[in-house]
């Protein structure tokens, strides 16, 4: 079990990797978001291997199939490669980028270092119990109750700003 | 419980393998005979005066943002709807209330027209 | 060790009987499809190859694959080719959790009749069927031709749309059943006081027949095949096998739809002479029974995709978005949440 579960560890987390290196190098929008896309599913690949079927699930859900569906519909509909903005800059785009990157990868070594059985997950009690969503949704729905019922503001601010987006210069929704 | 999902990865392998294949056959079957009229887009017979890069309406764009949220909601419905039984009448009005947040967002994109076509 | 042989044996089967199973029901579903619909316009359809027509699916596919295969000048051919096959892979995995049948008793083990049993069964099945709009938004984008976009553009905001009115009608079964698994779910409509779905969950079974019609792109949303207003929507530039596998992957989708509906509202694979699960016997032929009443219902289902396509005319895209978003979501939060007040009461 735990051979086959490395194996697929490494290799998902491999192309998890390339996608991330394919994001930043590819020239064109569209197959900087398709890398996203690869990355995004291989992370609920390790997600699954965490013992977290649910969040494997919601991942794909979400992040494969509504937030990069929504990056799609931008770059391949709105026609963002026909603009000329590529290739172009923010001031100190490149070492604000590693700086903050370094900062990232820090905060991950100092977590994994803090509790190293964190990344195993074989600590977590949702994984003994076996029944994971339901384990989970007690949680989210006894303990963390407060903070998911802020979530519905969120959505409404959310729901909001995509309104406004659409509205913007010619006051009307048909721009 | 990871073994469950052994069945899905090798689901996964052949039917991709299916696919590729297919895409594959493709390219090596069948006659290959182009010309410049056949390799053009098709157009109702028309010649294509430019390439299809113009701007779209951002109606789709809305719908795509929109989608997004009420899907994250959709989702977070799941794990509660497994133990609703367990969770009693609170559970209900656990959901009731963040159904009413949403209800309020709802409302307020349908009257500012961004369901309207 | 030998456990390992044992799973990998029997998910390779599995896996291979599905593909199958698909195949074949994406053929001979095409021909069925037309002889129906040349019943009903009263004329006949393809009749002529083979007995009864039966030859003519093998026919059309030896047709596609010998014939050219163009790709337009301004396609990027990378995408261009990976769209189809992504759309037939997103089809092929959707059906993984269906269960066809009782567990069956072979060489020694209980074996379920569904290729994954997983804990997460439905969500799995929802987070792949939102997939399945990849294939359709990537292959209008890479073919460069404006009817593709805007064809692709339309299909990708439908099933997007009609996605939110499925999942929130799965979630009214869930609701019911107490479990994600489509097992449980066929078990869950079997237990004393309880029913079919269909007859607990009227609106479901009308949501989720809605949007799984709109989520298969078949009539009356088959706006992507709108030939009079976009030519032939997001496969405009799809020609030969590269289009069938397009299509490949419509009827696949209709399959699932149909599985999922007898599996959630239908009672699934029990039937008379089937006995109730909890007490099936080792004696196989039981279990086929159960096969054989699943299909049965299945292919009612399937019956009724065409015969609706035979009826309805097709709606116009501004109907189709204020149905859904109008109409359908909040008819979707209303059914949830009368579910969940009975449920949450009793």
């Amino acid at each position: 079990m735990t051979v086959v579960a490395s194996i697929v560890f490494y290799v998902a987390a491999a192309i998890a990797i390339l996608g991330g290196i394919g994001v930043v190098s590819a020239r064109s929008p569209m197959y900087s978001g398709l890398s996203l896309i690869l990355t995004l599913s291989q992370l609920a690949v390790l997600f699954l291997l965490l013992g977290a079927q649910f969040i494997a699930a919601a991942q794909i859900l979400i992040y494969a199939g509504a937030v990069m569906v929504l990056f799609l519909f931008v770059i391949a509909l709105l026609g963002v490669e026909a603009y000329p903005f590529l290739g172009r800059h923010l001031p100190g785009q490149r070492p604000l980028s590693v700086a903050l990157a370094a900062i990232l990868l820090a905060g991950v070594i100092f977590f994994v270092a803090e509790n190293p059985r964190a990344i195993t997950g074989a600590h977590s009690t949702v994984l003994q119990s076996g029944g994971n969503v339901e384990v989970f949704g007690r949680q989210l729905f006894t303990s963390f109750f407060f903070p998911f019922e802020l979530t519905a503001p969120l959505l409404i601010v959310a729901m909001i700003g995509a309104v406004a987006l659409s509205r913007s210069r010619r006051g009307d929704t048909n721009a | 419980m990871l073994t469950d999902y052994v069945p899905i990865l090798i689901l996964s392998l052949l039917a991709g393998g299916f696919a590729a294949t297919n895409v594959i056959a493709t390219l090596i079957t069948g006659p290959y005979r182009p010309t410049r009229e056949k390799l053009s887009p098709y157009e109702s017979g028309m010649t294509e005066i430019q390439p299809p890069k113009q701007r779209f309406p951002v109606k789709f764009y809305v719908i795509a943002m929109l989608f997004l949220l009420f899907d994250i909601e959709g989702v977070s419905f799941y794990p509660w709807a497994i133990i609703l039984k367990a969770l009693r009448f609170p559970g209900f009005i656990e959901m009731l209330i963040f159904l009413a947040f949403l209800a309020v967002g709802y409302i307020f994109i349908w009257k500012k027209g961004a369901l309207d076509w | 060790m030998s456990a390992w042989i044992d799973i990998i044996v029997e998910s390779v089967i599995k896996s291979i009987v599905v593909i199958l199973f698909l195949l074949a029901g994406f053929g001979y579903i095409t021909l069925w499809e037309r002889q129906i619909l040349g019943r009903l316009q009263t004329r006949y359809g393809p009749i002529r190859v083979g007995p009864l027509g039966l030859f003519q699916p093998l026919a059309d596919g030896l047709k596609l694959l010998l014939k050219e295969q163009i790709s337009p000048r301004n396609v990027k051919l990378g995408i261009y080719l990976s769209a189809p096959a992504l759309s037939l892979f997103v089809a092929l995995m959707a059906f993984a959790i269906i269960p066809v049948g009782p567990p069956i008793y072979l060489f020694g083990k209980w074996r379920d009749l569904a290729l994954a049993n997983v804990n997460i069964g439905l969500l799995y099945l929802l987070a792949i069927l939102s997939l399945g709009v990849y294939g359709i938004v990537l292959g209008a984008w890479s073919s460069a031709n404006r009817y593709s976009l805007l064809g692709g553009l339309r299909s990708g905001a439908q099933m997007i749309s009609y996605e939110l009115a499925l999942g929130l009608a799965l979630l009214a079964v869930v609701l019911l059943a107490g479990t994600l698994s489509p097992m449980g779910i066929v078990e869950a409509q079997h237990r004393p006081g309880m029913t079919w779905f269909v007859f607990l969950q009227p609106i479901g079974f009308f949501l989720l027949v809605v949007g799984g019609f709109a989520e298969t792109n078949r009539a009356p949303f088959d706006l992507v095949e709108a030939e009079q207003e976009l030519i032939g929507g997001y496969f405009t530039e799809y020609g030969g096998m590269r289009w069938g596998l397009f299509m490949m992957a419509e009827y696949m989708n209709m399959m699932t739809v149909s599985a999922l509906v007898a599996t959630l509202f239908l009672g699934g694979w029990v039937g008379i002479g089937t006995g109730i699960i909890w007490n099936v016997t080792t004696a196989p032929w039981r279990q086929l029974i159960g096969v054989a009443w699943f299909l049965l219902k299945m292919g009612l289902f399937i019956f009724f995709y065409i015969w609706v396509r035979a009826t309805l005319p097709r709606i116009r895209y501004d109907q189709l978005m204020e149905f859904g978003w109008k109409i359908l979501l909040p008819l979707a939060v209303v059914n949830l949440l009368l579910t969940a007040l009975f449920v949450s009461l009793s």
